[in-house]
């Protein structure tokens, strides 16, 4: 579960990227989709790790 | 006051320096720069010549909002040097990171040698930060920083500003999360009981699902 926080943090990475690029493209819906992915990776990535080392 | 001179003068010279030197500019924005420039170097002469105590400290704040007002006052006469199409991403970028180290170096004190930790016997000491945590937090610095370079082409001004705006709150989400990530091992904990964020991994899943169904079907 850890580990996993890791891949959430890459993940969130990823996906600001996707959604800024598409925001700057003037591509709204698409932003808003890969920006609101990003945003619950990171809520996710916290918690993820919280759960794993008290597991 | 020497470690602001620094990162203002840096930051003087990416980002406000070639507004006020653009080709066809006026003497105004010039004569700002200069002010901007000699604010910052007479502060340091001031600190060196006179202690702390003799009241240059109390000095500072208006040596420093002496250069960012002369700043904002070479900006606000040279506008069209501030257009997407004029500012290269690797100015934009250098302005950004000057500015920043900027405001870190006057919001925070002065970086100086740590004092020697003292041990107290019979308490545990604080853990080191593991390897995978700190690579975690500085791959999400880069990361952030990488962000600031989407979206310079931009040719609209308002969009643009969106997706600074944008960017900056990711590179801050990303960096947030990252260090909340590394120091989850040291928290004190209160409760032996930690839930998984199921609502949010669903939320995700929700979302992935419809994101493929959606680019499948358009």
């Amino acid at each position: 579960m850890s580990s996993l926080s890791y891949v959430f943090l890459g993940a969130a990475l990823v996906a600001f990227a996707l959604g800024t690029y598409a925001l700057s493209e003037s591509r709204d819906v698409v932003a808003m989709f890969w920006l609101a992915v990003g945003a619950i990776c990171v809520r996710c990535a916290p918690r993820l790790a919280a759960a794993g080392s008290r597991a | 006051m020497g470690q602001a001179a620094v990162t203002g003068g840096y930051a003087w010279a990416v980002s406000v320096a070639p507004s006020a030197w653009a080709r066809g500019g006026s003497i105004g924005p010039k004569l700002a720069a200069i002010v901007a420039l000699s604010s910052l170097v007479g502060g340091v002469v001031l600190e060196r010549l006179s202690p702390p105590e003799a009241g240059s400290a109390r000095v500072r704040p208006i040596i420093l909002w002496t250069f960012v007002l002369a700043c904002a006052v070479t900006w606000l006469a040279t506008p069209e040097t501030l257009t997407p199409t004029r500012m290269t991403v690797a100015r934009g970028l250098a302005s950004v990171l000057g500015w920043a180290l900027f405001a870190h170096a006057c919001a925070a004190p002065a970086v100086a040698r740590a004092p020697e930790a003292r041990t107290e016997a019979g308490l545990a000491g604080r853990a080191p930060l593991s390897k995978r945590g700190g690579a975690a937090i500085v791959v999400a610095a880069i990361g952030a920083l990488a962000l600031q370079g989407i979206g310079w082409g931009v040719t609209v001004p308002e969009r643009g500003v969106l997706v600074r705006v944008v960017s900056l709150a990711c590179a801050l989400a990303l960096v947030t999360a990252s260090a909340s990530v590394a120091t989850e091992q040291h928290r004190v904990r209160r409760s032996r009981s930690a839930k998984a964020p199921f609502f949010w991994l669903g939320l995700l899943t929700l979302m992935a699902v419809g994101g493929a169904a959606w680019a499948w079907l358009r």
